[in-house]
């Protein structure tokens, strides 16, 4: 599997190769994305100390990054302080776990408190012809429907939850509205999902005053194969020639007779 | 899927005949690849590598015949020999050469997935059709005729 490219923040970059080094297993490290979700406020972001993303702005995502499996102190300053010391304005222990894949989202809940929140990323293969969209609640407003051009999808997702849907690749109308309701309070806007990704979209944003709106990140390359390749006889029966003789070269004479003379009396019978 | 150059509309293997329309395709309802029900007319794998990608497999299938329609695109795919040209017109009027690799055919369950629609290692054109016994309990038929075809750089 490989991520998608969205940009890395080169102060993040310098701050993972710094903690981890060069030779860091890959077994020894996890996939860390971060989202901003918090209104109006563009933040430092230190881990365990040290200043890993410069100016992170509110409604945009950072990732993927690698950083060393176990626990870390993630600590939000304002953006224009001076370092890490001091009271931060959000901060948490943020477990990584090897291998895994995980969002870090600084956002509100719903009555409208910053906090931060962890969801494990789904990044499993995802089949043949469809994507993944994982739809994730974490703005200050009550629980919400997800419409697919007009129908709920997801019902009653509540802050600080998250929910999968895997559907058929292409562009379709979604929008968010109050649990039980038709009514958009995101959308509609049209969503392209790729086939073989997976799109995690973040609600965030205030309901009073309007300020909701929608982040997203996406991992490519989730791909799996088609199951089969059906590629003959699309009524149920082949042609009355048969496939040439050579590609029956275990079949005997009489038998491919008989065969011929069953394919026309199930050809028959299906009229 | 926007139209690209890289979009197959036709396919010429003039050694057996062929010279058919290719439409795209993606998966039906059981996951497997789509095929076109016109058994005269080639799908091509939308979701995988396009003709001209720089690497990945670029998958076409057609009908090898059917009851009503009779003889399929692909009916004579396995007459194909290594060296044998194929050819694919694109959607921007530009076409690509490939020259036969392998002729292969193998019991459907045996058919090597993973890499008929490989998305990455060197770049080839794979041609899928169905041989073998019919299996008319079942309605399939029993194996799968695999061509491959390497592009041949332009002169």
């Amino acid at each position: 599997m490989r991520r998608s490219t969205l940009a890395l923040g080169g102060a993040l970059a310098v701050a993972v190769a710094l903690a981890t080094g060069p030779a860091a297993a890959a077994q020894d490290t996890g996939t860390v994305f971060v989202v901003h979700g918090v209104p109006d406020t563009p933040v430092d972001v230190y881990v365990d100390g040290e200043r890993a993303l410069d100016d992170f702005q509110p409604g945009t995502t950072q990732g993927p990054v690698e950083l060393p499996a176990g626990g870390h102190q993630v600590a939000l300053f304002p953006a224009d302080a001076a370092d890490g010391s001091g009271s931060p304005l959000l901060s948490a222990e943020a477990e990584v776990p090897a291998g895994g894949n995980v969002t870090l989202a600084a956002h509100l809940n719903e009555g409208g408190s910053p906090t931060i929140t962890p969801f494990v990323n789904d990044v499993g293969s995802v089949p043949a012809g469809q994507a993944r969209v994982v739809v994730r609640h974490t703005a200050a407003a009550p629980a919400v429907d997800v419409l697919a051009g007009g129908d709920p999808v997801i019902r009653g997702l509540s802050n600080g939850n998250q929910e999968a849907l895997e559907v058929p690749a292409g562009t379709i109308p979604v929008a968010v509205a109050a649990a039980g309701s038709t009514d958009p309070v995101i959308g509609p806007a049209d969503v392209t999902l790729e086939e073989g990704t997976a799109t995690f979209v973040h609600a965030i944003g205030k309901l009073d005053g309007g300020s909701l709106s929608l982040v997203s990140f996406t991992v490519s390359e989730l791909h799996s194969s088609p199951s089969g390749v059906p590629s003959g006889a699309p009524s149920g029966a082949p042609s009355q020639d048969g496939v040439p003789a050579w590609l029956l070269v275990s079949t005997v004479a009489g038998v491919a007779l008989v065969g011929v003379s069953a394919r026309r009396m199930r050809a028959a019978a299906r009229r | 899927m926007p139209v690209t150059p890289t979009v197959p509309v036709g396919v010429v293997a003039e050694s057996i005949g062929v010279d058919a329309r290719v439409v795209e395709v993606g998966v039906d309802e059981k996951g497997q690849m789509a095929v076109p029900l016109d058994v005269a007319t080639v799908g091509w794998y939308r979701f995988g590598p396009g003709p001209g990608a720089v690497e990945g497999s670029a998958v076409l299938s057609g009908h090898v015949d059917d009851y009503e329609q009779g003889r399929g695109a692909f009916y004579r795919l396995a007459e194909l020999a290594p060296g044998e040209p194929v050819l694919l017109r694109l959607a921007d009027g530009a076409a690509l050469d490939y020259r036969v690799r392998t002729v292969a055919r193998m019991p459907k369950d045996e058919l090597p997935l993973d890499q008929v629609f490989a998305r990455d290692g060197p770049p080839v054109l794979t041609l899928v059709t169905c041989g073998g016994a019919f299996n008319r309990a079942a309605s399939v038929y029993t194996e799968n005729v695999v061509v491959t075809a390497e592009p041949v750089s332009a002169p």
